[in-house]
């Protein structure tokens, strides 16, 4: 493998303090339907099966955020509240406050994606499985001066 | 707020700040495989006529575009001149700086936006269209650039 499957970026990730308030904002000045705020359960519970996860700079953990998605046009914005707890949304809010945390790419064949964009010096600071796919972080700002996305779409193994 | 001010919600560029446009530039083209597009460098002020805080600036910037599917990556290395370009990457360092919409009638959607609080930042002029920054920082976290071309 010499380089990423695509180079179709298909969602900005933006860090918010309130996605109320930042959701409302984006479906005024663009005329979008209002979205499902996607809320986490406030007591956490890992998978049992251990199918589903969060991984973040080494351990699992809960890293959990509120969030919701903005279709404009082909591109997804993702809003994102994070809550007050280990992930890389809440690093990037720590740091940064709120704005632009990563753009994502969607690609086929996650865990070689990772071995490619680490060999390329970026390594996975925070990756999540759920029902059906799978995401990661890169940290990629000194090689593209923003956050490297990847994600994949379908349940594992198919 | 005024609904749907822009009447359009395709975003057709991404902007990021970088200090070395070359070096990024060449990171992009190797890790995506693709050409490296090479940059360019803006106008300066007689021709673009910048104007950043309403004050005309010599600031220019050199660009690079980067085709990315649906929208271009805009890697954007400014001068140390005055401009909404060095003032967030010193505040801010490396990353995301705005988003663009192409858009019609730049005089009355600036001012429709600044009627709702979303202050100019910055405007000027390249051949074949002008662009202008859109201080959205508190609304949506992130600085909107309108595109207007003529053609």
């Amino acid at each position: 493998m010499n380089r990423i499957d695509n180079n179709n970026l298909v969602k900005i990730g933006i860090v918010v303090e309130n996605i109320e308030i930042a959701a409302n904002s984006y479906c005024d000045l663009f005329g979008l339907e209002f979205p499902e705020i996607q809320l986490p359960s406030s007591e956490f519970k890992p998978d049992p099966t251990g199918e589903t996860y969060t991984w973040y700079r080494g351990e699992f953990v809960p890293s959990r955020t509120k969030f919701a998605n903005l279709q404009m046009g082909p591109i997804t914005i993702e809003l994102l509240e994070p809550f007050d707890e280990a992930s890389a949304w809440n690093e990037f809010k720590e740091k940064h406050g709120t704005g632009v945390h990563f753009i994502t790419f969607t690609v086929n064949g996650f865990e070689r994606h990772i071995n490619f964009v680490e060999e390329k010096g970026m390594p996975l600071i925070h990756k999540g499985e759920y029902e059906s796919g799978r995401y990661g972080y890169f940290d990629s700002i000194a090689n593209l001066g923003v956050m490297l996305g990847l994600q994949e779409i379908g349940k594992k193994g198919k | 707020m005024d609904k749907n001010i822009l009447g359009n919600n395709v975003i057709t560029q991404i902007g990021i700040l970088v200090n070395d446009i070359e070096k990024t530039s060449q990171a992009y083209a190797d890790f995506f495989g693709v050409e490296n597009p090479g940059w360019s460098l803006t106008d300066t002020v007689e021709h673009a006529q910048t104007e950043y805080r309403n004050q005309s600036s010599e600031a220019r910037a050199k660009l690079a575009f980067f085709n990315m599917g649906s929208l271009q990556l805009e890697l954007i290395e400014p001068d140390q001149n005055p401009s909404t370009w060095r003032e967030y990457l010193d505040e801010h360092g490396e990353g995301p700086h705005h988003i663009a919409f192409v858009i019609k009638g730049m005089k009355e959607k600036v001012a429709l936006m600044e009627r709702n609080q979303m202050p100019l930042i910055q405007k000027g002029e390249y051949t074949g269209g002008r662009y202008a920054y859109m201080d959205t920082f508190k609304n949506l976290k992130i600085m909107l650039e309108l595109l207007e071309n003529d053609n």
